[in-house]
């Protein structure tokens, strides 16, 4: 009798003469699939979309240093590319964008505004998610050099002088400083899956500059806001 | 400026005088009897009184003894420096100031130029304030603080870097002073010991004729001031460029003496003749000529490119013997319940009086309109004693109760029996203090009408939105009249209503067809009254052919060729362009608003070209630094921006930085000074504008998406599981006899 059971378990014919509470059963068993399938292909949709969008960045940024104006990088797109962030180390590259807020960051690392923007003086910062882009962030060592190319073209190389682990609003910058540093950062622990208050930051100087870059710490940064109602 | 004048508090402050009074008042002693002793002195002494009097001295009190002010305080433009007080400020020591206005027609262009020094030995920080005339709006700045150099831009409100520096603290300052006047401020950091502070700053305003009179004011009233010792350094000069755009009748400047120098019958070069401060603000009015028929000026202005055109269009004065025209006066009013009270009672004998004052060959009507519209007489009647008094009867009924529904009275008074008696002029009042909820059915409703109807609204109170009501006024060919206070309605309507007994021209069009237009807001033109000219603008591909004007004036048809090619050249017209563009788009954004994302592009657009501050643009302040030129020295050598003028030809910059050593050391000690530049000059305010940088949040839900998923995933399939594996168990029961039960038992 129960090798019977077992024997017509996988039968279809089964299902069409459930009983009712078998069958409301069998819904609610077939609804949690579907959710979980769901959050699966959610999951992978987050990550599917940081690489294509890269993808589709690295093309805008190519074309963005060749007008010299920002490309976007989809006809519908809100985002633009600001810098590439190269790891020659790791053999990795990243287009970043220069807005950090909302949504920004699904497609690549972020700039800091209120933050200069990389090879002037004075502190840059990026940001970008711990489980797509800045996942590398763990592999970087000291002394690893960061190329940053900019969209006008000018590239600065910096060099990792350290690594640390602060409090999101605890990171004490020095700010008044006009050495032109470049910090990294992405969420703490590099393996969690909640967000917390920590952040790994990587923080790297300016190395004295190669043949090719320009001087564009002389451009015109914008500094007070005139009040008018 | 530094040094009090001796006489007196500083009469240039508001706390100045309040200061005098508490000094008489709190302590019995006579306190004005010391005007003789030294302003330090007296400061102390105020402080000190103040201190014996009241064991808790008032702060305010002993800051405008000590000579400290808030930016709201200032009457012409200055440079304020950080104090040790919060949001106090010290004048800095102006050296000069220059003011020159270039006016065409209805458009005042002013550009501030104005010299300041760091009397201190340290690096000091401050604020430029200039207070600014009423609508009045700033769209070029030029600052030069030794070899740094900031500069205005106007940049889309959206493209703001989202901080923008230490500045954002003083964003509160920026707020309307007391009596409602607005500062325009700017931040100058690091100001380097006895280093010279130049201004240039530029701002247009589009002037409105009050009965005929135009009037300028230029914020100057500023105590003189003294530098050091003795020494004063605070020259002051002021030119106006006056091109009216209509035969010039009196021209007065108020306040000060002026020469004078007529270039035509329209056009007049003004110099003010003192070169000091006279504490009183620059005013000066003109008003246009008596002249026989209707005239017609133009000017040009070459912006981006593309030209544009502003035309004038003044009336012909008063000819009191010649017959007004016939009218026939619709009266519409809102009698809904927020009329209630002192606002029909100020309208009535109002409305009694208009209807009084018409002649027996004019007609009128009356509709009073809430929930319901009602009129008085089916079609407009001439205005008999006896329809009259049956209006005044209706009149004197009216109760404010219900809400407002304004298209069916609308629709009432815009309707025209008599369309073709193009010899009577159709003026509707329409009386309202609702808020219009529907614009653009009544926008297509007076669009459509036409004819010899005009509307003059009237929008009484806080309700209805002026920019719509405006926008009706122009498609109605009237004028708006914007009451705000409810006590002032009846006023403001004899006004209306005298007004409107004598239009001088009428049925007024601009033929645009010879000319090659280019996107202009070609709008329907107004009536014209008594002294108040109109003014057309239209952005044209080239300034060839010429503008077709037509109309009725004195009741005998009116046509005036203007040849573009000899307009003359004026300023700040493809602004004004612009700004009227932008008021329609903002008209439109309002009535419609599913057009708003579109429309607010255009208006970005638009500003950005012109150059103007709108709802979408804001003027930054760009700092940058000058190279140091190849032979050091040659900067200070050369004559700083805006001391290059007719009143300065001769002295040459000055540094008063030895002058102020002698400046009194009690207010220097109160500056708020540093020993070197506070932060990088170029990178300091950015990066000390993060102050706190707080990081990101940078961890995307999709590994515990992908987890919480697979566990869902699992536990479906074990429900599935149990659902079939239970189905196969209670078959498996059922199908067994009931002996198998016994069976188990």
């Amino acid at each position: 009798m129960r090798a019977g059971f077992l024997a017509r378990l996988p039968g279809a014919s089964a299902v069409g003469r459930l009983t009712p509470f078998g069958k409301i059963n069998l819904a609610v068993a077939g609804v949690v699939i579907a959710a979980g399938a769901g959050l699966i292909g959610n999951g992978l949709f987050i990550r599917a979309k940081a690489m294509l969008a890269q993808v589709l960045l690295d093309r805008a940024f190519d074309g963005s240093v060749a007008t010299g104006e920002p490309v976007r990088p989809w006809s519908w797109a809100s985002i633009r590319p600001m810098a590439r962030l190269e790891f020659p180390r790791l053999g990795r590259a990243f287009v970043a964008l220069d807005d950090s807020t909302g949504d920004a960051l699904a497609f690549g690392p972020g700039h800091l505004p209120g933050t200069v923007r990389p090879g002037e003086p004075g502190l840059s910062v990026f940001a970008a998610h711990r489980d797509t882009h800045f996942r590398l962030l763990g592999k970087v060592r000291t002394g690893d050099v960061i190329r940053v190319r900019r969209i006008d073209g000018a590239l600065f190389d910096y060099k990792v002088t350290r690594s640390r682990v602060v409090k999101s609003d605890e990171a004490d910058f020095d700010l008044d400083s006009v050495k032109p540093v470049l910090a990294l950062s992405t969420c703490w622990p590099l393996d969690s899956d909640s967000p917390g208050p920590f952040r790994y930051l990587v923080e790297a100087e300016m190395l004295p500059k190669v043949a090719k870059a320009q001087t564009p710490a002389e451009g015109p940064l914008i500094s007070t806001a005139l009040m008018q109602k | 400026m530094l040094a009090l004048p001796a006489q007196a508090a500083p009469s240039e402050t508001l706390a100045g005088p309040t200061t005098t009074r508490a000094a008489g008042k709190t302590p019995p002693a006579p306190a004005k009897k010391e005007t003789t002793a030294s302003p330090v002195a007296k400061s102390a002494a105020v402080a000190k009184k103040a201190v014996v009097a009241n064991p808790r001295p008032n702060p305010r009190k002993l800051d405008a003894a000590a000579g400290l002010v808030r930016p709201d305080q200032l009457r012409t433009g200055g440079l304020l420096l950080e104090t040790r007080r919060k949001a106090r400020f010290l004048r800095a020591p102006r050296i000069s100031t220059d003011m020159r206005v270039e006016v065409t027609g209805p458009i005042a262009r002013t550009r501030v130029s104005q010299a300041f020094s760091n009397p201190s030995e340290g690096w000091v920080e401050g604020l430029y304030v200039f207070p600014l005339p009423e609508g009045a709006s700033v769209d070029d700045l030029d600052m030069r603080i030794g070899n740094r150099r900031i500069e205005g831009r106007i940049v889309a409100r959206d493209r703001l870097p989202r901080n923008l520096g230490k500045a954002a603290r003083y964003r509160s300052l920026a707020k309307p002073g007391r009596d409602g006047r607005r500062m325009f401020i700017s931040r100058v950091a690091n100001i380097g010991p006895g280093e010279m502070v130049t201004v240039r700053l530029d701002y247009q305003q589009t002037l409105e004729p009050a009965a005929g009179t135009f009037r300028l004011r230029l914020p100057l009233s500023a105590a003189p001031v003294s530098v050091g010792a003795g020494k004063t350094d605070d020259r002051v000069s002021v030119s106006v460029d006056l091109k009216a755009g209509f035969p010039l009748g009196k021209v007065k400047s108020h306040n000060q003496e002026v020469a004078t120098e007529p270039k035509s019958d329209s056009h007049v070069l003004l110099h003010m003749t003192a070169a000091r401060m006279t504490g009183k603000d620059f005013v000066l009015s003109w008003e246009p000529a008596a002249s026989d028929k209707p005239v017609a000026r133009m000017f040009r202005e070459r912006v981006g490119g593309s030209d544009y055109l502003l035309a004038t269009i003044l009336p012909a004065g008063r000819d009191p013997s010649a017959a007004k025209p016939a009218r026939e006066l619709i009266l519409a009013i809102d009698t809904s319940s927020s009329m209630a009270g002192l606002t029909l009672k100020q309208a009535k004998p109002a409305l009694k009086l208009a209807l009084a004052r018409l002649r027996e060959t004019d007609r009128f009507n009356v509709i009073r309109f809430g929930t319901k519209a009602e009129t008085l007489f089916p079609a407009s009647v001439v205005a008999t004693g006896e329809n009259i008094a049956r209006a005044n009867a209706f009149l004197d009924d009216l109760k404010g109760e219900g809400g407002t529904e304004m298209q069916p009275p609308l629709e009432a008074a815009l309707r025209d029996t008599t369309p073709t008696d193009e010899a009577t002029v159709r003026q509707v009042v329409f009386l309202t203090d609702g808020a219009i909820r529907n614009a653009r059915p009544l926008f297509k409703l007076i669009g459509r009408q036409g004819g010899r109807t005009r509307l003059y609204p009237v929008a009484i109170g806080s309700g209805p939105d002026r920019a719509l009501m405006r926008r009706m006024a122009q498609l109605g060919r009237g004028d708006l009249v914007s009451v705000r206070l409810r006590k002032d309605v009846g006023r403001r309507l004899v006004g209306l209503f005298s007004r409107l007994e004598a239009p001088l021209a009428t049925d007024l069009s601009a033929d645009w067809s010879a000319v090659r237009i280019d996107g202009s807001p070609v709008d329907p033109l107004p009536d014209l009254f008594e002294r108040e000219p109109v003014t057309l603008v239209a952005k044209v591909d080239n300034l060839a052919g010429h503008l077709l004007l037509r109309g009725r004036s004195g009741g005998k048809p009116w046509v005036e060729m203007v040849d573009l090619s000899k307009a003359e050249p004026g300023s700040g017209i493809g602004k004004l362009f612009a700004g009227r563009l932008i008021d329609r788009l903002e008209t439109s954004r309002r009535a419609v608003p599913r057009m708003a994302a579109k429309l607010d592009r255009r208006i970005a657009r638009l500003a950005l070209e012109q150059g103007l501050v709108s709802r979408k643009t804001r003027l930054v302040a760009v700092e940058t630094v000058e190279k140091p030129p190849a032979t050091a020295g040659l900067s200070r050598a050369l004559p700083p921006l805006g001391l290059v003028g007719k009143a300065h030809a001769g002295t040459g910059p000055v540094s008063t930085a030895a002058a102020d050593k002698s400046a009194r050391p009690m207010l220097l000690a109160m500056l708020n000074v540093a020993s070197a530049p506070v932060s990088d000059a170029v990178a300091g305010p950015i990066a000390g504008a993060a102050g706190k940088l707080v990081l990101p949040i940078t961890a995307t839900p999709a590994q515990r998406r992908i987890e919480a998923g697979l566990l869902l995933l699992v536990f479906g399939m074990v429900l599935a599981g149990a659902a079939l594996m239970w189905q196969q168990v209670s078959r498996q029961v059922k199908r067994t006899p009931r002996s198998g039960w016994e069976d188990w038992s």
